[in-house]
């Protein structure tokens, strides 16, 4: 007797505490930003939403499982995640170029299996993007559209001139990345990893990296990358002579991914660093903005978080060489 | 029986490992890329200067340019005598990371300049097959890509 009566206490009082648990909500009722949705046609509309609203907007959508605590809080919070990353609600009043970029990364996440999240995909069944929708996102997006008459660009006038660095004088950036990453003045000087014509943002990129890094691809060493190879992804404006040849005109950009294990144990072993324009100004709000990085990185995780495919080195009969 | 049992847990160990495969060289590398076979430079030991893209052709080159080349090109003057230059030019691939880029897929041609001497010497196909040169002049007019 004495023991049931223990039992039932010990039930309700779980019971209560179930119950309890209930009461701790973390709201996801109030949007942050002004509610701008992107201008795109309905077919997409319709994918983005039936795919991706539930996470990343300010209507999620949550069915009756998600409601309950303890799950609700994992919810609540990778919602709350989701719509930092990418919050479909307010896109529209980012620049229409912030916007592409937003619509080309959610597409890769997509094709190379990291969106919708694994999780997610268990407790949501079917709710992954279908073959099809994803062609329609790409068909929409096209990249390698030939260019209109409006974008095609002036022939730069000095500014593809050859003059790389004066000698001696020591590249510098106009400030150090927020998140301590160094700049490697050395950059321009390093050897090829591989070359990209990028139609999702209009510019051509040369791939360089650090004799670690060339090393590790001789020795056919990859996927892992040992410590201190170093890469830096250079990017120039793309300007089409409007007979579809491509020329780097302005020079945009250069990103640097540096390996060390225990430095940037933080970010996968990898920092990362942007420094933009001609002043080589320092990218990223906060010592934490290469979340950033590492999360449109996330996908190529099985290639120690490298994109790039790197010319393959020395492995051909090599001969002679002058 | 324990000879047995060790002897299949040895080829069930054997069976794991050969499981967890190494990952295949043409998802490590842009292998179809590849310069095999006999050239007369090591072109990927030297700087790349610029890269383009014909859309039309649906080709990208790389220039690069040996020491002499590289130098120059960073003062901003002109190519010395004995300088080198590598024209390397790929078909256009989709970019198996990146909807939205194309990197080099199989190799066209590689054409070397040798400026000042008169020497142009040009390979195709595959194996490389030396053919008459002729853009020498193209080559050595190529605007170097501007870093700050």
């Amino acid at each position: 007797m004495a023991r049931e009566r223990r039992s039932f206490v010990a039930l309700a009082l779980v019971v209560a505490a179930a119950l309890g648990m209930q009461a701790i909500r973390p709201s996801l009722g109030s949007p942050a930003g002004a509610q701008v949705e992107m201008n795109v046609p309905p077919q997409v509309k319709e994918i983005l939403v039936r795919r991706c609203y539930a996470c990343h907007s300010d209507q999620p959508r949550l069915v009756w499982w998600d409601q309950v605590a303890p799950v609700y809080w994992v919810v609540a919070s990778d919602v709350q995640r989701a719509r930092r990353v990418l919050n479909f609600s307010e896109l529209g009043a980012k620049p229409l170029a912030r916007q592409r970029a937003e619509l080309f990364e959610s597409v890769n996440q997509i094709q190379l299996g990291a969106m919708p999240m694994g999780l997610y995909l268990l407790g949501h069944p079917h709710s992954g993007v279908t073959a099809k929708e994803l062609a329609t996102l790409k068909a929409y997006l096209a990249p390698f559209q030939p260019v209109d008459a409006t974008s095609v660009g002036d022939e730069p006038a000095d500014e593809s001139v050859a003059v790389l660095s004066s000698p001696g004088l020591q590249r510098q950036p106009a400030g150090p990345s927020p998140n301590g990453v160094p700049f490697l003045p050395g950059f321009a000087d390093w050897k090829v990893i591989s070359v990209a014509d990028r139609g999702d943002d209009h510019t051509l990129r040369i791939v360089t990296g650090n004799d670690i890094a060339i090393r590790a691809i001789q020795a056919r060493q990859l996927p892992s990358w040992p410590e201190g190879a170093a890469f830096a992804s250079i990017a120039w404006q793309a300007v089409d002579d409007g007979q579809g040849h491509l020329r780097p005109g302005k020079f945009l950009q250069v990103e640097f991914m540096e390996k060390h294990r225990v430095q940037f144990a933080g970010t996968e072993g990898w920092g990362f660093a942007r420094f933009v324009g001609d002043r080589l100004q320092p990218y990223g709000k906060g010592p934490r903005f290469d979340n950033e990085c590492l999360g449109c990185h996330e996908p190529v995780k099985g290639n120690d978080f490298v994109f790039s495919l790197p010319l393959p080195r020395g492995s051909g009969p090599g001969g002679l060489r002058r | 029986m324990r000879m047995q049992r060790a002897a299949a847990a040895a080829v069930l160990l054997v069976l794991l490992c050969g499981c967890r495969q190494k990952v295949a060289d043409r998802d490590l590398y842009d292998m179809q890329a590849e310069l095999s076979g006999w050239l007369p430079y090591s072109v990927f030991q030297w700087q790349p200067l610029t890269t383009e893209v014909d859309r039309s052709a649906g080709t990208m080159e790389t220039l690069f340019g040996n020491e002499a080349a590289a130098k120059a090109a960073r003062e901003g003057v002109a190519y010395p005598d004995g300088a080198v230059l590598g024209l390397v030019t790929w078909r256009e691939a989709e970019d198996p990371h990146w909807f939205g880029a194309r990197i080099p897929g199989r190799p066209v041609s590689v054409e070397f300049v040798v400026v000042g001497r008169g020497v142009d010497e040009r390979f195709e196909g595959t194996p490389w097959k030396e053919v008459g040169g002729g853009s020498a002049a193209e080559i050595e007019a190529m605007r170097v890509a501007r870093i700050p």
